[in-house]
């Protein structure tokens, strides 16, 4: 089969035109890094089979980052297969930058013009003569022209004769650019390169009928109060789009209609199987397993589609940038930024997407921070314990839980910078996205693709867990049936032992500590195990938590200790291989055991100083919080002695006034 | 021609690139893939000092740390003015 490599720079649709020639549903957003990985897809044309390659954005082929030496090591062992080379009309000038690059090494070109509908002028027939390989202007978002871009790939698969392709220079060999190159005379060759992409696109008659600048938006966008004024109202939306109305409307008539569903499945089969152990099993182990997770499949894709709107609309990428200061005093960049906004989607995806960030030191420690924040598969266990709970203030309980995890991620931000020894910092350099109208059918697409492979994901995992749970949970050392609640089963027996440990924390119940136990495989677990304990299924979760007589429940403060464990402690298993892919098993195990720390401790505080309120010992209370003070101040003074000092030699003549950096050199002179 | 760092410009304004003085070569390179070479125009969009600074060159923006911004010599010019 032929295949056809996709290459580009960041940000300039290759994702797009993927979904759009192989018809399928990757997540392409208007900000760069979303790709990390080479995705393959076959299409058909003519009767012809291709697979199609998508890369992660690169600048050149010389690797700045590890998402950059994936492309690019695949580019140069494909060397003699077909290449698209997609450039953004808009940004024509920078991206025939890496179309030269391309050249060098291959004579397989296709040069697609994406999103040229928004350019004034722009003659194609001339580019393409000038440049020597077949140009085709697209609009991949509006699938326009992408049939003549299969066309092209189809032309230059049947060798036909071209009389493009016959211009072309002969293809140099693997011009992999050696590490100790001269940078003046790589100065020069792209200056060069530019004169002559300006001269190129002068004679094609390039007119962009825009300018770039600050426009009106970004000077709200950006402002240095309102940004994140703006930041916070935006993301208080989304919570309350997630978990409010909408999201439980929805999340309801699920939760209706698979309990009608189950029950007719049950009425069913209970006239076959007379055993009531195996009709439990049935209902509790399998469908249970499988229909939790379907019940918060309504927010989990108003998530992904809030996230994807964000995105797409080119919001994202001015965040980074407004959180770039912030985020430097906590010993990260702005373009961690990426990767901790995906973490609210997937730890394990996140995790990857670590690759962007070229220090070894901030990959390890933005990978250490990402379990800290609320995954995805965190929602549904808020969800059923504020239901039981908290049902009026849902909304702003879970939105608390996220303020919660970003401070202590800050918080821990700053014990590893002040503990982290190589002081390196890593450069800030993100090209700005244009605005752009959101594409709803895109943006509903996008969603529905991940809450897919979510499902996929976790659904399999979470049926085949729950039938284990349910039968360990069931049955005793010696196989047997236990009856009741479980008491002297496997599980419980174990649980009982590790209760003990979670006493403290104000849910050492066997029941509990089962779901928690359950949740390192995934944290979807913890629901459906919490359910099979107490012998209910998803839709009664909730109420069952709150009645004592149940194996599993809690009281109104243990409730809230539950969920800031659940909130901090270990991540899935997934993440943990994720983890140790990107950054090392060392890396993997610490973040495993400073999060059963950092949840076990604010537990451990959060239930301690509620006792104390709620049993009226003000002066217990108030110790308490000096204690928690006295720690912060240790903190925040660690963090103080581990200021980086910037030296800058080269104030030419502010003499102190200009840089902050300057002003301290002065002061230290 | 006055010199000053593009961490100096201020919003609006247009400069002449001088010179890249970033001691690492891989981020230096970048830099010139990413259209900073000698005489290029650059256009202050916004010099947010806590943040960095967001430029226009080449027909797009681009933002960048300060330190990046502190390593990138300029030179002021009276035809970018006009």
């Amino acid at each position: 089969m032929q295949k056809v490599i996709l290459v580009g720079n960041p940000n300039t649709g290759k994702t797009t035109l993927f979904n759009t020639m192989t018809r399928s549903s990757e997540h392409a957003s208007n900000w760069h890094g979303v790709t990390v990985d080479v995705k393959e897809k076959e299409y058909k044309y003519k009767g012809q089979d291709f697979a199609l390659c998508d890369l992660p954005g690169i600048y050149s082929f010389d690797s700045y980052s590890e998402e950059e030496k994936v492309a690019s090591d695949f580019v140069y062992q494909n060397k003699d297969e077909i290449f698209i080379c997609i450039t953004d009309a808009n940004n024509l000038k920078r991206n025939l930058y890496l179309f030269y690059d391309l050249k060098e090494i291959s004579k397989d070109i296709v040069l697609v013009v994406n999103m040229a509908n928004e350019v004034k002028n722009l003659d194609a027939k001339k580019l393409s003569d000038k440049l020597g390989v077949a140009t085709v202007l697209v609009d991949a978002r509006k699938k326009k022209s992408v049939e003549a871009v299969k066309e092209e790939v189809y032309k230059l698969f049947n060798g036909k004769e071209n009389p493009i392709k016959q211009k072309i220079l002969d293809a140099k060999q693997n011009t992999k650019i050696v590490k100790n190159f001269d940078i003046n005379s790589f100065e020069a060759k792209s200056k060069q390169r530019f004169l002559s992409i300006e001269k190129t696109l002068s004679e094609c008659n390039y007119n962009t009928g825009k300018l770039y600048g600050y426009s009106k938006m970004d000077k709200v966008l950006m402002h240095g109060f309102w940004s994140f004024v703006i930041f916070a109202i935006v993301m208080a939306a989304v919570f309350f789009i997630t978990f409010g109305f909408v999201g439980s409307f929805f999340s309801g008539v699920i939760e209706f209609v698979f309990s009608k569903f189950t029950s007719l499945i049950m009425d069913f089969l209970s006239g076959f199987i007379k055993s009531e152990v195996t009709l439990r099993f049935i209902e509790e182990g399998v469908l249970g397993g499988a229909l939790t997770v379907l019940t918060f499949m309504p927010q989990i894709i108003l998530m992904f589609m809030c996230l994807n709107f964000l995105e797409d609309i080119g919001y994202l990428s001015r965040v980074a940038f407004m959180f770039d200061g912030l985020f430097k005093k906590l010993g990260l960049t702005g373009r961690s930024a990426f990767s901790l906004i995906m973490g609210f989607g997937c730890t394990t995806t996140a995790v990857m997407t670590t690759r962007n960030l070229d220090n070894k030191s901030l990959k390890t420690r933005t990978a250490l921070l990402l379990p800290f924040s609320s995954c995805s598969a965190k929602l549904p266990i808020y969800a059923v314990i504020c239901s039981a709970f908290f049902e009026k203030y849902k909304a702003l309980i879970v939105f608390a839980l996220y303020i919660l995890g970003i401070l202590i991620m800050t918080l821990i931000a700053v014990i590893l910078k002040a503990f982290d020894k190589s002081k390196k910092e890593d450069s800030f350099m993100l090209e700005m996205p244009a605005y752009r109208f959101p594409c709803f059918s895109k943006i509903a697409s996008g969603a529905l693709s991940s809450a897919k492979s979510f499902f996929i994901r976790v659904g399999g995992v979470l049926t085949i867990s729950s039938m284990v749970v349910f039968l360990l949970y069931n049955f005793s050392f010696k196989f047997t049936y236990v009856e009741g609640f479980g008491e002297n089963s496997i599980l419980s027996s174990l649980a009982s032992s590790i209760g003990v440990i979670f006493k403290p924390l104000g849910f050492g119940l066997a029941g509990v500590v089962v779901a928690v136990l359950s949740g390192i495989v995934a944290k979807e677990m913890v629901v459906s195990s919490l359910a099979i304990v107490n012998g209910v299924t998803a839709s009664s979760l909730a109420l069952s938590l709150v009645n004592e007589a149940s194996p599993a429940h809690f009281t109104t403060l243990s409730a809230i200790s539950f969920l800031v464990f659940v909130l901090l402690y270990s991540p899935c298993i997934s993440a943990i291989i994720s983890m140790k892919k990107e950054v090392g098993m060392k890396c993997a195990i610490t973040s495993v055991l400073l999060q059963f720390f950092v949840a076990y401790l604010f537990s451990f505080i959060v239930y301690t100083m509620g006792t104390f309120i709620i049993n009226k010992i003000w002066w217990a209370f108030i110790l308490c919080l000096i204690v928690v003070a006295i720690l912060l101040v240790v903190v925040i003074k660690l963090a103080k002695k581990s200021k980086i000092n910037i030296s800058t030699s080269k104030c030419l003549d502010c003499k102190g006034s200009c840089h902050a950096s300057c002003k301290a050199q002065g002061s230290n002179n | 021609m006055e010199k000053i760092y593009l961490s100096q410009v201020k919003t609006g304004e247009t400069v002449v690139l001088s010179e890249v003085q970033v001691d690492n070569i891989k981020k230096h390179k970048r830099l010139i893939e990413l259209g900073f070479v000698k005489n290029t125009k650059i256009t202050m969009l916004k010099n947010h000092k806590p943040n960095g600074i967001l430029v226009g060159l080449r027909g797009y923006s681009l933002a960048l740390d300060n330190k990046l911004a502190d390593s990138i010599l300029t030179e002021r010019c009276q035809e970018c003015k006009k």
